[in-house]
Parts: C-alpha cells; structure tokens; sequence
C-alpha cells in the first residue's frame, strides 16, 4: 500500500517538460498575437487602408454639397480616425443657411453629413441682382445671383432691414404649399401704411395686403381663389374682410371669407 | 397916522397870506405824508394797485381729457385751433427794425387774404378800422378763428409784422358719427369752457374737464417784462383720460354696417348692441337715428335707445321662457303639443301662432322653440311651470330693474302680469317692455353658463400726466339664474334656430362660426289707440345672437323698426345684413378660429414622383390629382420636373414637365417664379425685364434651345382692359376708401 503511493520522479519528469513546454508556446502565441495586432493596427492606421473613402451629404437642398465638404474640412485622404466629429458639426452650423447638423463614422470608409438647411423664402432683389433671404431673417450677401432660382418668391423693394425682416417672419410662418403660389412680393409703402405689400401670384392674381398678419390672411387665399369664376382676373384683397376686385367687370365678388 | 395905518394894513394882509400859504402847504404837505405813511388813497392800497396794473395775468386752461376705445385709439379729444390778430398800435413797436405792428396795410392784406379765404379789401377794411379807432388789436371775424395747425404754420412763415394768434381748443371726434350716444358730446359754453352735453362727455365731466391754471408776472406798459418780474404759475391739471369697453373697428363696421341698412331699407329707427358674454364689456353699441358730435345741430332723438326705450322685444324673449322651464323642471323636448292657436278658457283670448294660427300639427316642444311657437311658449307658461314659477324667473333674470350700466338715462322696462292674457303673451315678449339692454343682460346668462354679468362702458380711468390708473372696472357678475346644464341646453336649442331643418334663423348663419340665437318680430303697439299696428313692415325685426356656439366670444343684439321692404323681402333682411356683417368679421378681426367648415377648404397634394416616366403616364398621374402640368417639347419621357417629390403642391400652380426632346414653350403670361423654374430645368440664361406676367418672350414657341440660348423675358402689370379703367375707377375708389377703415393696419 505504501508503495504503490511512492511515485518516482523520473516517472513524472516527461509530463513536467511537456507542460512547461505547452506553457512557454502559449505565451508565446499570445505575444505574438499581440505583436500582430499592434503591427496590423500601426499598419491600418499609416496606409489608406483608415483613409476616409466616401463622404455622404444627406439633405441639403440649398448648400452644394461641395461646399459643405469643403466647409467641414473633410477630405479622402484624412484618417477617419482624426476626424473630431463635434468640431465638424460647429464648422457647418457656422455657415448661415445651416440649422443643425449630424456627422457619423460609417465603418470601415465613409462619413455621413445629414444636414438640416433652413428654408430660403425669397430673393431680395438689390442692384440688379438677387439674394436669398433665409427664413432667420438673414440675407445671404455672399451668394449674390444673377439669376435667381425658382425655389422662393422674389422680394422687390425691400431696402428697409426692418421690413424685410418682418417679411421672412411673415413668409416663415406661411405654409410651404402657399409660399409657392407666390411669385413677387413687392413692397409699396404709403405716407399711411408703411406696410402695404402687393403680390403677383403664380396663378395669375394680384395680391393687395400688408406685412402685419399676412401669414395668417394668406392662408385663406387658396380657398378665395377657388371661389372665383374661372378665368375672373383681378386684385384680391385681404384684410378684415377680404374681396376680389375683378378688373374687367363692374361686377365684383364680395368675399366675406 | 395913515402911514402907520398903512403900514399896520400891509402887515395884517401878509399874515393872512402867510396864514393861506402855510394852511394850504400844511394841507398838501400832510397829504402827501399821510400818502406817504399810510400807503392808501380811498382805501385803496397804493402798492397793491400798482402791482395789479404791473401784473399782467392769464388763465392756463386745462385740457380736457381724452375719451380712448379699449386698445387705446382716440375717440374724443381737444383739438387745438387759432384766432388770428393783427396788432395795429405803432407804440407796440419799439425795435424800428423789428415791427411789432402793421406796417403796410396793402401787402399784409394781400398775402393773408388767400388764407383766410376772404376778399382783400376787407383784410385792409377791418386794420384801417382799427387804426382809425385806435384800436391795438384787430380781428377778422369768422374766417379768421378756427384756423388749423397748418395754416398756422403757412401764415408764420409769410413773417409779417403784427400778426398774431392766439389758441382755443375745440372737442373734435375723429370718428364722426360713432358711438355717439355713448360718448355724447361736448361743447364751448358762454364762459368759453368746454362742457360735456350728453352721453360719457356729460356723466365724466368732473374727471374729463380738469382744473385750470392760471400764470402771472409783471410788465412795464409796452408789455415787457420787468426783470424781478415776480412770476406766479400755476399750472393747470390737465383732465383724466376715459378708456371705454369700446372697440373702435367693431364699432365702426356697426356703423357702416347700419349706415347702410338706413339707406336702403329708411327703418324708423335701430338698436344693436355688440358685446363680450363673458365679461359684460359692451364692444361696439349704435342706434339710429344718430348724430355727428363734431356738428350737433340736428338732434333728431335725445334718447340712448339701446337703455332709454323699452320695446316689446318679440320672439327673442323666448330664450329665458323655455330657460325658466328647464331650469325648474318642467321641460322634455320630446314632449308635444297641438300647435296653432291655445285657447285656456272662453274669458281669456285665443293665442295664435306666427303663421295666422295655422301651426305646423303636432310637433315637440324642442321644434316648437325652433319655429318660433308662440303656442309653445304660451303652454310652458300656463301649464308646465305655472305663471308665478315664469315671474319669479323674469326677476331672477333682472327683467324688471334696470341693468346698472354705467351710462346716464337707463330706464327700466315693465312687466305687465295682471291679467291672464298678459301672463300669456309675457311668454313669448308682447305685452311687457325691456330695453335690449336688459335682454342682453338675460342673455349673458345663457352664452356664460348660467352667470349673468352686468354690462359695462367704462373699462378704466387714466392719469395722462402720470400714466396712473385712477379707477379699473372689472367684470361684476349679477346673479346665477339658471345651472350650467341648462344654459348649456338652452344653447342647443338656440343653434337649431339657426341650423336646424324648421330653423328661423337660418338666415343669421355665419361662414365659419356656428351661432346660437333667436329670432323676433314683435308687434308694436298702436300709438293712437288699443291693439297692434298692422302690415308686414309694421313690426320691430330684431334677432340675438352669440359665436362661437360652444364658447361664445361675441354676443349681438340687433333691433330694426318698421324697415321699408321689397315685396319679396323678408322683414329679418336689414337685420341678418347688420348681425352678418358686424359679427363675421369682428370675430376674424378679434382671431377668433372658426369652429365650422366652410365647404370650401382647399387642400395640398403631395407632389407624385413623375421623372423618368412616360408623357402619357405623368399626364395621367396629374390630372387623377387634380393638378395642371405644362409640357415642355414633344419628347416621350419625363426628363425633369420643377417641383420635387413630396412636396405639397396647391392647386394652381403651375406643373412644368421637361420631356426628353424639349423646345421653348408658349410662356405668355407666366409669372416670374414659373419663368425662372423653366429656366432652370432647361439650363436656360434668363433676362427677366419688368414686373408681373410675361407679355413677351424673345424665343418663340417651338423654337430648339442649346445652352447659348438666350431668352429675354419682359413683364407687365395683368391686363387692364384700356377702355375700362375710367369706368372702374371711381366706384373703386369709394370701396377702397371704405375697405381701409376696416383695414386694422390704416389706423
């Protein structure tokens, strides 16, 4: 009994050498691991392999969506890494036309810039070009056009800084379906009323009413108009009591809309 | 001897002379100390007299305050005009070379004539006159007083030597004929003062007139002041401004509204009342016959009619009728009735309904109340509540005293409940007598959920000087006649007169607003004997009325007499254009969300995705949406289209749908907006030239476009046709003129 409990030391050297060994290359995979690792990391991040590939600009209307990249400061051959995400997003809301951004990594290669652009509601005509007027109230000197698109109604004669804001305030607060029935917005202030607005609609109308309240009397327009005899021509008026003054009849639609 | 006598004769006679001489020197030396010490001569105190005759003095008159509507607008307030003089005294010249007289007769006369719109010659009359009576100062009677600001101004700048003016106010009501029981009028007195007549002018005269002042100082006699010239101001308090409930564009479209009804239908007279349910602030209130307080002249009625005449208001009495029976339990709406005439016993008289005693069958109590059933009424009264249980809710609703409102002259009408018949036609307004007022006032009880409120005129009292608020009137309730639910079903049965199939009212109703409110046609009694006056314009039509139903904002009486109608008019006609008109657009002035649709609502739709589909396809899409759509060329595809996806497109605009083979379309009378959205989809390098709709293109229609076209656009005003213009203008003129009154932004 006691002797079968004696186990030699040379009986069990073998199975010592193999579990030191078995140990030494454990470790040594794991260094090596480790190595690799830190090696394919130093490798990603020193060749294109971490390069930004693509750029994706969601939602701007406005903004070319070269400007925004150019603005943000992002470029195909920059780290994605590198890149601090908050300080894009305060460079683009910088930019006047810009209300809120969001910047995300899409791993491995690609950013995405999803902006939201306030609305332009018109185009100040001023020496003989056009500027877009942002629904903030903010004109847009640097962008001076030429030609101005035929996203928002064209605002003539606003010199007045105080008038003009009041417009886009006005414009602002006016439906987006409504805005685009109206083509001009002139300003034609009386010794009386300095706020008397007269509107060339698209659909053919002339508008006569003024700054105060006009977002709120211009809703009504569409139904007035859909009161009127087809083919009528004329100025509509709106205020307490809007009415349609037809131009070529004697007759005149009262509206009491 | 006798030299000695002479000598002794000489003697004696200078003494005596001597004695004369010392007396009379004594007398008039003692005079001049007595003078001299006592400061007084006849009792008059010297140095007091002498500084009455240095001290010139002038009162500071006050002015008087200022009547405003509730935003504060001006109604009525003192409006200062200018006496002219010419000072014709050569002595009030003292400088050569600065006169301070009139020189030359001849140019003065001259220039000013053209000013004073008189003949020259009696400029030069009325100064040589002066002259000639040694006059210092001339005036020129009528022409020359109630001279404006402006000419003021002109004459100055003329700077003649001499002339002058001196400053009056008058009390000026920049609204004209306005309200004008309600503020009255003021005018000058014999004294010069400005003083209240009637209306608010007369019950705040104590507030509005203020006190005067008064400035003195002293002068040698050419006027100058002397250097201590002791000067004593007091300065004069100026009036209280009185801010009224009063708003000043309701008022003025009752005005119009009721100017209007004047001329065409010349009733005997009108009433409407325009006011705040909830609070009892009475917003716009007119009679007519009325005055112009600028020029009160021709006073045709001295009375308030709205508080001072109580009228037999009619069917309009029957909303407290069937309150009182709800509210004491004695009402099922589903419960009927024979209608057509009522007949209690053989002593007392038959009760008819409206149309001759026809009646309409038997029909519920609920319709009986829509259709005005004087039966109906009459059954709720005698037999359901009992006439005592009525009576005690006539009281309960302060049909017996007057309303308390803060304006002189209210008179209480009279409710006649002696006899069985008169308990009867108490039910349905005949017989008794209320003033509108005091129906008003019922029916704030029933617009407020049971709560009556007392009406009231003056919303506060202002210190101009300091901004101060002297007094601020706040809503008084006056009782709860009847509960919540009652009110609440009373307005249920008010909306069906409007709404309702059987509805008498159907003519009051409002695009936009629901209105709850009842119809009357009183009978007036014969001013000449018993009974009633007979004929169909022989009635009073009045009809009370409140918007929105569920939660009114606006309540209107409105009361017209004896109206001269059309064969084919209905009496309720000069009414429902005053009610219609004043309500409907005070409640889109006052922003008020209209709680009806107004059948007419005009939708977006969402714009369809239409690139890159067929012609025939898109054209399709488009018209299922009801949308118009111009297309560009003659192509097969879609290529690009000026609206994208999603967006809402209204009705009207204008579609522009770029095919695959385009060319220049057809752009006469495209506005701007169209012509630079077609530039941009074809890429196309525009000159717009003017303002308005094209009325010519460079490149005409059909023509092939690259990108070095080039298209001149040029714009212009719609079409007036040219013959037309003259014709058109003058009745435009008259509407725009009156458009601007109502007009929030003119003011």
């Amino acid at each position: 009994m006691s002797k079968k409990n004696i186990v030699s030391i040379e009986d069990r050297i073998p199975k010592l050498k193999q579990a030191r060994k078995k140990k030494a290359n454990r470790r040594l995979i794991t260094y090596l691991t480790i190595f690799f690792l830190l090696v394919s990391v130093v490798v990603y991040l020193q060749t294109p392999l971490s390069h930004i590939k693509t750029i994706h600009v969601r939602g701007h209307n406005q903004v070319a969506q070269s400007s925004i990249i150019q603005l943000s400061g992002l470029s195909t051959d920059m780290n994605i890494w590198s890149v601090d995400l908050t300080d894009v997003e305060n460079t683009i809301t910088d930019k006047p036309e810009i209300r809120s951004v969001k910047v995300e990594r899409e791993l491995p290669w690609t950013i995405n810039i999803q902006i939201d652009e306030f609305d332009r509601v018109g185009y100040v005509h001023q020496d003989k070009s056009y500027i877009p007027l942002l629904e903030t109230g903010e004109l847009l000197s640097k962008e001076k056009l030429k030609q101005p698109h035929g996203d928002a109604p064209l605002l003539i004669g606003f010199r007045d800084s105080d008038v003009r804001y009041n417009m886009s305030q006005q414009l602002k607060e006016l439906p987006a379906s409504i805005r685009h029935l109206i083509s001009e917005i002139h300003w034609t202030p009386e010794p009386d009323n300095k706020n008397k607005l007269r509107l060339y609609m698209i659909d053919g109308f002339v508008v006569e009413g003024t700054i105060r309240n006009f977002s709120d009397r211009m809703k009504v327009y569409p139904s007035i108009v859909s009161q009127l005899a087809p083919g009528s021509k004329g100025i509509v008026h709106i205020g307490v009591g809007a009415y349609f003054e037809a131009y070529d009849q004697e007759l005149k639609d009262e509206l009491e809309e | 001897m006798m030299k000695k006598m002479k000598h002794k004769h000489t003697h004696v006679m200078s003494g005596i002379f001597i004695l004369i001489f010392a007396f009379v020197f004594m007398l008039i030396g003692g005079r001049f100390l007595y003078i001299q010490a006592s400061g007084t001569v006849n009792d008059v105190s010297l140095s007091e007299w002498a500084q009455k005759i240095r001290t010139a003095s002038y009162p500071l008159s006050a002015e008087r305050g200022k009547i405003l509507d509730h935003n504060g607008l001006t109604l009525a307030y003192d409006h200062p005009t200018f006496t002219i003089y010419a000072t014709v005294d050569e002595a009030y010249t003292v400088n050569e070379k600065e006169p301070k007289h009139v020189v030359d007769v001849e140019t003065t006369a001259e220039k000013l004539a053209p000013f004073l719109d008189v003949e020259k010659s009696y400029i030069v009359e009325r100064i040589q006159w002066g002259i000639d009576n040694e006059k210092t100062q001339v005036e020129f009677g009528s022409n020359g007083k109630q001279l404006s600001q402006q000419t003021k101004k002109d004459i100055e700048a003329l700077s003649l030597p001499g002339i002058g003016f001196t400053k009056q106010a008058i009390r000026n009501y920049p609204n004209g004929m306005f309200a004008s029981r309600i503020i009255g009028f003021a005018q000058k007195d014999e004294s010069g003062d400005i003083k209240g007549i009637t209306g608010m002018e007369k019950q705040m005269e104590d507030l509005l007139k203020g006190e005067a002042g008064h400035i003195s100082y002293e002068r040698d006699r050419y006027g100058a002041k002397l250097l201590d010239p002791n000067e004593v101001i007091q300065k004069p308090q100026d009036g209280q401004d009185v801010y009224l409930t009063l708003d000043q564009k309701i008022q003025i479209l009752l005005e119009d509204s009721m100017s209007q009804v004047d001329e065409t239908y010349e009733p005997e007279r009108m009433t409407a009342i325009v006011m705040n349910p909830k609070t009892g602030e009475i917003l716009a209130m007119s009679n007519r016959p009325s005055f112009n307080p600028n020029n009160p002249d021709q006073i045709e009625n001295w009375y308030n009619d709205a508080i001072s005449t109580p009228i037999e208001p009619g069917s309009t009495l029957k909303m407290v009728t069937w309150a009182a029976a709800i509210e004491s339990g004695n009402y099922n709406g589903a419960d009927t009735f024979k209608s057509g005439t009522y007949k209690v016993s053989d002593l007392i008289d038959t009760v008819h309904d409206h149309n001759a005693g026809k009646g309409w069958g038997t029909i519920s109590f609920d319709e009986g109340f829509e259709r005005s059933s004087n039966v109906a009424a009459s059954k709720l009264v005698w037999e359901n509540m009992g006439p005592d249980i009525f009576l005690d809710y006539l009281h309960a609703f302060d049909l017996d005293k007057k309303t308390n409102i803060d304006l002189p002259g209210e008179v209480a009408g009279k409710i006649v409940y002696r006899w069985p018949y008169e308990k009867l036609t108490a039910a349905f307004g005949q017989g008794s007598t209320y003033t509108p007022m005091q129906i008003m006032k019922a029916a704030t009880a029933i617009a407020n959920d049971g709560q009556m409120m007392t009406p009231y005129v003056i919303s506060k009292i202002v210190n101009p000087a300091t901004g101060d608020v002297v007094q601020q009137n706040e809503p008084k309730k006056a009782g709860q006649p009847i509960s919540k639910e009652t009110a609440q079903q009373v307005m249920g049965l008010l909306e069906n007169v409007v709404s309702g199939d059987h509805g008498t009212g159907k003519s009051f109703a409002l695009k936009g607003y629901s209105v709850a409110g009842k119809t009357g046609t009183a009978q007036i009694a014969n001013p000449d004997g018993p009974g009633h006056l007979y004929g169909r314009e022989n009635h009073i039509f009045s009809f009370l009325g409140m918007a929105p139903k569920d939660d009114p904002s606006l309540m209107m009486f409105v009361m017209v007499k004896q109206p001269k109608l059309e064969p084919h008019e209905y009496g309720s006609l000069p009414v429902s254009f005053i009610f219609k008109n004043v309500m409907e657009n005070s409640l889109h002035y006052l922003d008020i969300e209209p709680d009806k649709e107004t059948g007419n609502e005009i939708s977006a739709v969402e714009m369809p995705e239409l690139v890159d589909q067929s012609v025939e396809r898109a054209r399709q899409i488009i018209t299922d949406k009801g949308l118009e759509a111009v297309f560009v060329g003659n192509g097969k595809t879609v290529k690009g289209v000026n609206i994208t996806k999603g967006t809402l497109v209204m009705p009207g605009q204008r579609l522009i749908l770029l095919t695959d083979i385009p060319e220049m379309p057809d752009i006469i009378g495209w506005s701007k907006r169209d012509v630079l959205q077609l530039a941009e989809l074809m890429e196309l390098e525009v000159e717009i030239k003017g303002n308005g709709y094209v009325h010519k293109q460079s490149v005409s229609e059909g023509d092939q476009i690259d990108q070095n076209t080039r298209l001149v656009a040029e714009f212009a005003e719609p079409e007036k046709p040219a013959t037309e213009i003259e014709e058109t203008d003058a009745p435009d003129a008259t509407n725009e003129a009156s458009q601007n009154e109502l007009d929030e932004e003119a003011s």
